[in-house]
């Protein structure tokens, strides 16, 4: 009997190790792709940022660079969705997304020739856009921090590795002995 | 442009669209209101959405003169307006600003 425990307690302390260093090693690689997604970002930000302090300070109204900031701005804003859904960041950045737009694409951006005023590099436009880009790229700052400064315990990896032996075994035991006596309400592993 | 509930932009009007007035292009936030939007949502007084997804993207002047522009000179109320208008896109920003735009419209 003590040597089928021992078995039992030395596969088990395998298992574990086994379970904790793989998810220490996800965890790893997943913050490596957050900080990699999150650098593009910024970097992405900025490049939004140039493109419309472009247009605005330029002598006439270009509109094929305007359809091109249009373009720029929709897919930076539809990243910023994407990455909020898996939770690379840690806010929606929703108001700082339409500040930023409208920042850039709000004022002076008629499309239109006769409408067009060349803005200097002081002006409420171009210092609108400084602003918002700051507003915006503060809060991808603060994910990439998070990112960068947040690890995971090895408690919790062996708490990941409890879930993930517990999802695994627990309806292999039920498939072989039966479903409980009386069940209340239906519990997450039947769903 | 059929009277059908829901409006793709990108379908039904253009997949570019840009600028304010009718006079900065053809696709323009006054042409889509004036051509789009005000047919539909006086032909009846059902709900209707709106599939922003498609399109190139959008500047915030097309958006406020084809969304603000209903309540600011159409005579929509903003309240009835949102209760109305289903808007979806994957970029929830967006719904968020055009609907800012009804609701601050003066």
């Amino acid at each position: 009997m003590w040597s089928t425990l021992g078995w039992l307690i030395a596969w088990l302390t395998v298992i574990i190790g086994w379970v904790v260093v793989s998810d220490q090693q996800n965890h790893r690689e997943l913050r490596k792709d957050r900080s990699t997604r999150l650098t593009d970002l910024r970097a992405e930000i900025a490049g939004v940022e140039q493109d419309a302090i472009a247009f605005h300070t330029a002598d006439t109204c270009d509109r094929e660079k305007a359809l091109a900031l249009i373009r720029r701005l929709s897919h930076l804003t539809r990243e910023i969705a994407l990455l909020r859904r898996c939770e690379y960041l840690n806010d929606d950045c929703g108001e700082a997304r339409v500040l930023f737009r409208q920042a850039c694409t709000g004022e002076n951006f008629d499309l239109n020739d006769a409408t067009f005023v060349k803005q200097h590099t002081e002006s409420p436009v171009v210092g609108s856009i400084m602003a918002a880009r700051d507003g915006l790229e503060e809060l991808v700052i603060d994910s990439l921090t998070h990112t960068l400064t947040v690890n995971k315990s090895v408690w919790a990896s062996v708490g990941t590795g409890y879930d993930y032996v517990r999802s695994r075994t627990v309806p292999l035991w039920r498939r072989l002995v039966g479903p409980p006596a009386y069940r209340g309400e239906e519990s997450e592993e039947d769903t | 442009m059929s009277g059908e509930k829901v409006v793709d932009v990108a379908r039904d009007f253009s997949r570019f669209p840009a600028g304010r007035f009718k006079e900065d292009g053809p696709f323009s936030g006054q042409a889509f209101r004036d051509e789009v939007l005000l047919p539909r949502l006086r032909q009846n007084q059902e709900a209707l959405t709106i599939e922003l997804d498609g399109a190139l993207g959008y500047g915030s002047s097309f958006l406020e003169e084809a969304f603000g522009g209903l309540v600011r000179l159409c005579g929509f109320k903003a309240a009835d307006l949102l209760q109305r208008l289903n808007l979806r896109s994957v970029d929830d920003s967006l719904v968020r600003e055009i609907r800012s735009y009804i609701t601050r419209a003066v």
